[in-house]
């Protein structure tokens, strides 16, 4: 009996005490305040799935992450002295905390990513819910000015359809939405064009037009599909990040 | 570092330095696929399907236009030749620059490709290639091919060409890192079998997803899809092998598979590219040399970024990329302001979305200027994120090129140096014309007006007027 109490009393220790922490990505080797930076990560929950993203200014780092909150990412920066910058991404409600010499944080509210209210965006909220759906698909990104975008839009809706998957187009522009629906029209494209508003997409990287992005399982690609391929590729591209899906946790 | 006006040197000629930064207004739009002349003295686009020279000597920019086919390309170096792709039966047609700056609409293609033609394409000179032999490579990306050109021009009549056998562009990439052949080949051997039943699991995929949608019934969509599974099951575990043995036993090899975005250097002889590294799934930008259908990788960045174009090659000075980037950014951030939107986009917002003329009653404070709050208020929130970069192969070192607002698009070089991107100031499209040397990061030396007008000099054929 006194045994079965000690394995009781052990397994009531509370298990996040031996959660694994986050760790920092790889690359910087100066960082100063290592465990200070750390711990405000894990306030946020990001999850450490370090992606690294063009670097903020000579000698110095950008990393993005997803949080296990849908709609927040993290970037984090390390300056070329060291010092940690985090910005916590969300719409409309983003703020940038700094850490300074002596690992003392300073936080402020910051628009990172304004909200624009139009009845067109394709929100996280829509995300979210198109993801839960578990149906499987395939996020367009496209964007007016960016012809290959616009004239391969048919190509990538029809392989969908091919292949049984949502075709989910959305514009990646954020100039006259009147003039988006002109280019629709002219291109037979859909009318009222969805226009991009979603965090979570945003930060994975829209640094071409067209960038696709594939879900199924109720899980979204971290790896982006960029621009135009020929069908057979486009095809291979498309299975592998489905099966890559079906693995992720 | 000299700033603009500055004078160099003790007893020496005076060198001034060009503006940090000056901007050419463009009345109408100025299409989002810009290249750069070497002399900074033009600018190519295509608009709305047609192909549009900017003379950018003058204030506003000069539109001329031309009746070359949508994503026009010049062939890079001296910019003698311009790619125009979609000829009906005669493919690629090659025209000259200062036949269409003089004749315009009439210009006449010197000669065509009809088996060597796509859209997407870059072209670049060797640095052999003369006036006299021009001699250069013509590279098309979703069909990952190249082809070599030698033109000589003739007096009357077309030009003789020659072309090269058509190559695959990139089929393996390799490093250039000391390589053991013996330990080499065992790992080769081992990936092909990995690489073979990874293939066959992905075939599976790619047909079980269209089969099970297309099933019969319902017990042979839940065979279907149990194949499907399984198949998935497999690809995922050959992978984690290969990527495995790609990291721990340091086999370096990859394909062109996941090439996107290539671009030709300015030599000819590389490429910039957004693909993937052994061992890696997320894709870098990265400069591959072409050797035949194979490419040896020299650099990768580490990150992402948009199409990436090269400097001009110079002997002892390291060479440079410039590309847009998505960044996060915030007035907070930055010191520079919004930008304002034009009259007519002012008036559309407000007509067409109530949202929007909710959100400016919200944001208005007491006292405010109507107009130029309104403007700004909508400018907040429709700010394109991209932004300029340079990076040095050099040194590794990136630097910001472009400030909050301008919303850059398609940079490129000049000959010597400058970077001119496509953009917006106070409403107005145009281009930006920057000396990355004075950027925040930069080196510090200034470019100067003789280099400018150097760069002027020798990028003209005789027979271009100015």
């Amino acid at each position: 009996m006194k045994y079965n109490l000690l394995k009781c009393l052990v397994c009531l220790v509370p298990a996040v005490a031996f959660a694994a922490k986050i760790a920092m990505p790889q690359g910087p080797t100066n960082i100063l305040c290592p465990s200070a930076s750390i711990a405000e990560l894990e306030t946020f929950g990001t999850t450490g799935e370090w992606v690294r993203h063009i670097d903020p200014e000579p000698g110095g780092w950008a990393f993005r992450s997803p949080t296990k909150t849908f709609g927040q990412w993290i970037e984090l920066r390390i300056s070329p002295k060291g010092l940690t910058e985090i910005l916590v991404t969300r719409a409309g409600d983003s703020k940038v905390l700094r850490l300074d010499r002596s690992c003392v944080k300073k936080s402020a509210a910051v628009d990172l990513f304004p909200v624009r209210h139009s009845e067109h965006d394709f929100t996280d909220k829509d995300l979210e819910k198109l993801i839960g759906s578990k149906r499987s698909g395939l996020i367009y990104v496209w964007h007016p000015g960016m012809i290959y975008s616009v004239k391969h839009f048919g190509q990538f809706r029809d392989l969908c359809k091919k292949l049984g998957l949502d075709f989910i187009p959305v514009a990646n522009f954020n100039g006259d939405y009147a003039s988006l629906e002109e280019t629709s029209k002219k291109f037979n494209l859909p009318a009222s064009p969805k226009l991009m508003a979603s965090v979570e997409l945003f930060m994975r990287g829209i640094q071409h037009h067209p960038t696709s992005y594939v879900f199924a399982d109720g899980k979204l690609s971290l790896s982006p599909i960029l621009g135009v391929k020929q069908n057979p590729e486009l095809t291979r591209v498309i299975a592998e990040s489905l099966a890559r899906l079906s693995n992720a946790n | 570092m000299l700033t603009s006006g500055a004078v160099a040197g003790f007893g020496a000629m005076a060198k001034e330095c060009i503006e940090k930064r000056r901007f050419v207004p463009v009345p109408g739009a100025i299409g989002l696929y810009q290249r750069v002349h070497p002399s900074g003295k033009y600018t190519m686009a295509s608009i709305n399907g047609q192909v549009i020279i900017f003379d950018l000597t003058t204030n506003p920019a000069r539109a001329i236009k031309t009746s070359m086919n949508d994503e026009t390309y010049p062939v890079e170096g001296s910019w003698d030749l311009l790619a125009s792709p979609n000829h009906d039966d005669e493919g690629m047609n090659y025209f000259s620059f200062d036949e269409v700056l003089r004749d315009g609409r009439k210009a006449q293609a010197k000669f065509n490709d009809p088996e060597h033609n796509e859209y997407y394409h870059s072209a670049a000179e060797f640095p052999d290639s003369t006036k006299e032999k021009r001699h250069f490579r013509t590279a098309l990306y979703t069909k990952l091919r190249y082809r070599d050109y030698t033109m000589t021009p003739a007096s009357l009549g077309r030009p003789a060409v020659q072309k090269s056998e058509i190559k695959s562009l990139c089929e393996q990439i390799v490093d250039e890192r000391p390589r053991d052949p013996v330990k080499d080949e065992a790992l080769r051997s081992q990936l092909r079998t990995l690489e073979k039943t990874r293939k066959d699991s992905l075939k599976i995929i790619e047909r079980h997803q269209t089969m099970s949608i297309n099933a019969a019934n319902s017990r042979r969509r839940n065979e279907l899809r149990t194949r499907l599974l399984k198949a998935k099951v497999s690809f995922n575990e050959d992978e984690r092998k290969i990527i495995d043995a790609q990291r721990q036993l340091g086999l370096v090899d990859t394909t062109n598979e996941d090439l996107s975005e290539p671009t030709l250097s300015k030599d000819a002889e590389l490429i910039g590219t957004v693909t993937r590294s052994p061992g890696e799934l997320r894709k870098t930008l990265q400069i591959l040399k072409i050797e035949g259908s194979k490419c040896t990788r020299v650099a990768d960045l580490g990150y992402a970024t948009g199409k990436a174009s090269f400097s001009y090659p110079e002997k002892n000075v390291s060479l440079k990329l410039t590309f847009t980037g998505e960044r996060l950014e915030s007035e907070a951030l930055s010191q520079t302001p919004a930008r304002f939107l034009t009259d007519e986009e002012n008036k559309r917002a407000l007509k067409s979305d109530k949202d929007l003329r909710d959100l400016i009653a919200q944001r208005r404070r007491p006292g405010d200027q109507l107009d130029k709050d309104l403007r700004k208020t909508i400018a907040l929130s429709m700010q394109s994120k991209a932004v300029a970069h340079m990076y040095d192969v050099g040194t590794k070192k990136t630097v910001r090129i472009s400030e909050i607002g301008d919303s850059p698009s398609s940079p490129g070089f000049t000959r010597d140096g400058r970077i001119i991107y496509a953009g917006q100031s106070d409403g107005r499209n145009g281009f930006f014309i920057v000396d990355p040397n004075q950027a925040d990061g930069g080196s510090g030396v200034c470019i100067t007006k003789e280099d400018a007008e150097r760069a002027g000099q020798n990028s003209e054929s005789p027979s271009t007027t100015k």
